[in-house]
């Protein structure tokens, strides 16, 4: 924790937010574009399968993880793209960024499928 | 973003057909149609019964229902293909012509008229036993159907009841049946409907020289009067239509009024219509019905049955199914013709 804030504070001091918000941008385009096909797939299988719902749901899940850890992943090699002379550690807030993105994806992937989903579909 | 998209390009580039190919499957609708097994549906979260006869109940009564997809994707249409479990097709010209609207206010009005009936079968049959038990309804004759070349289309609403029509000569008709008979090709007859809110109207339709026909369809349906049955009850709005799950609900309602829990503390499901005299009737899509039964774990499953030989009977549908499913234990489903053969397996189940 203490590393990560020092990491981000080197980060905020070396790019502007501007430049911080681009790559933000470019790398949830670029993996919303990659993974697009992927949920849509999911979804079709869960209306044309709905007796294996649970276990799509999972898989949509792993794919949710995988999602956002592409986000991070692609924000951060971005920055490094932008400014080779980094201070930063990009590649430590990389592993941290997507550790975070993949745990929301699971947390929200195993919310909605086991409480979630029992309580609101019929 | 830009270094990014110059980094990743040559990938980007080589992918960028194949990507669009594969979003073409996803995304293209084809003139086919699917049907897949939904689920088990409760009956209790459709009707609410303000009843109370003192007693747990242990088992559940649940309908079953199934997924119709017209005009899948081809990604959806070729998942579907290949599983056992689901149906698959090219739709006909005349399914193509049906306005998909139309259809889901259709199955939402038999799903609402189903409910009356069911109320109304299970009522009765405990109004026997239970005096303080009184059931009201009356006969009507609602919208059911309406042609695109119907004058008036937007105006004339799904599930109104057709009051009455000025026909030939002055004559007031009043029964729909007698329509054809007091009206002539190419004039303009004033019809008088009456939305569910109690509100009259009347509009001139046309009998349409090209087809001879108003556009019309109308069938004749049991209402129940909500304000002087006992006790009151509560339909929920659900996202499910048709008519199929009329027996479970008579079932659902019969056992919250019944003071013996009939369920034995079993999860049933089951399909089948319900008529007026508690007759059990015909249903689609019974191999999606008995996969999502088996699925969800019912412990039995009720189905119409009214002839060994028919190969479209749903019972003998119900177990041709199995064999195609690989299902091999057929106990659980248990064929019926009526209301009353539900009620009498469950007594001779015992405690």
């Amino acid at each position: 924790m203490k590393r990560w804030l020092g990491e981000w504070k080197s980060l905020k001091s070396e790019y502007s937010l501007m430049m911080v918000l681009d790559a933000l941008f470019g790398a949830w385009l670029l993996a919303t574009l990659a993974f697009a096909p992927v949920f849509l797939a999911l979804a079709e299988l869960i209306v044309v399968f709905m007796q294996w719902k649970v276990w799509l749901f999972l898989i949509i899940t792993l794919a949710a993880m995988g999602y956002f850890y592409l986000v991070a992943h692609w924000w951060f090699q971005s920055l490094g793209l932008k400014r080779p002379d980094h201070g930063c550690d990009l590649v430590f807030l990389r592993k941290v960024h997507g550790a975070f993105g993949a745990a929301l994806g699971l947390a929200g992937g195993l919310l909605w499928t086991w409480v979630l989903m029992p309580i609101i579909w019929i | 973003m830009n270094e990014l998209l110059e980094k990743h390009w040559p990938a980007i580039r080589a992918l960028i057909l194949p990507y669009l190919f594969i979003f073409f499957l996803l995304v293209y609708p084809i003139d086919y149609y699917v049907t897949a097994p939904g689920g088990l549906s409760d009956v209790g979260k459709s009707i609410s019964i303000d009843f109370d006869a003192g007693k747990p109940i242990a088992g559940s009564f649940s309908s079953t229902y199934v997924i119709y997809v017209r005009k899948p994707t081809f990604f959806e249409f070729f998942a579907a293909y290949f599983s056992p479990y689901n149906d698959s097709g090219q739709l006909t010209p005349a399914q193509l012509a049906e306005d998909p609207v139309q259809n889901e206010q259709i199955a939402y009005l038999d799903h609402v008229t189903s409910l009356d009936a069911s109320i109304i079968v299970a009522y009765e049959a405990m109004a026997a036993l239970n005096p303080a038990i009184r059931i009201v309804y009356e006969d009507k004759v609602l919208v059911y159907g309406k042609a695109s070349y119907l004058s008036h289309y937007a105006d004339i609403g799904l599930g109104d009841e057709f009051v009455s029509v000025l026909g030939d000569g002055g004559e007031l008709v009043i029964d729909y049946t007698q329509i054809g008979t007091f009206t002539t090709v190419g004039n303009l007859y004033p019809f008088t409907f009456r939305t569910a809110a109690g509100t009259e109207y009347t509009l001139e339709v046309l009998k349409q020289p090209q087809t001879g026909k108003f556009g019309l369809t109308f069938a004749p349906f049991r209402l129940v009067n909500e304000e002087e049955t006992y006790p009151k009850f509560t339909q929920h709005s659900v996202d499910i239509g048709g008519p199929s799950g009329g027996l479970m609900q008579a079932l659902y309602i019969y056992n919250v009024l019944s003071p013996v829990d009939i369920t034995r503390g079993l999860k049933i499901a089951g399909t089948g219509t319900i008529g007026y005299d508690g007759t059990a009737g015909d249903i689609g899509g019974v191999k999606q019905k008995i996969a999502a039964a088996y699925v969800y774990g019912a412990d039995l499953f009720f189905v119409d049955h009214h002839s060994d030989t028919n190969v479209y009977d749903d019972y003998v549908e119900a177990l041709a199914a199995c064999e195609e499913l690989g299902i091999q234990d057929t106990s659980w489903i248990i064929p019926v013709q009526t209301f009353q053969d539900c009620l009498d397996y469950l007594e001779g189940l015992g405690d």
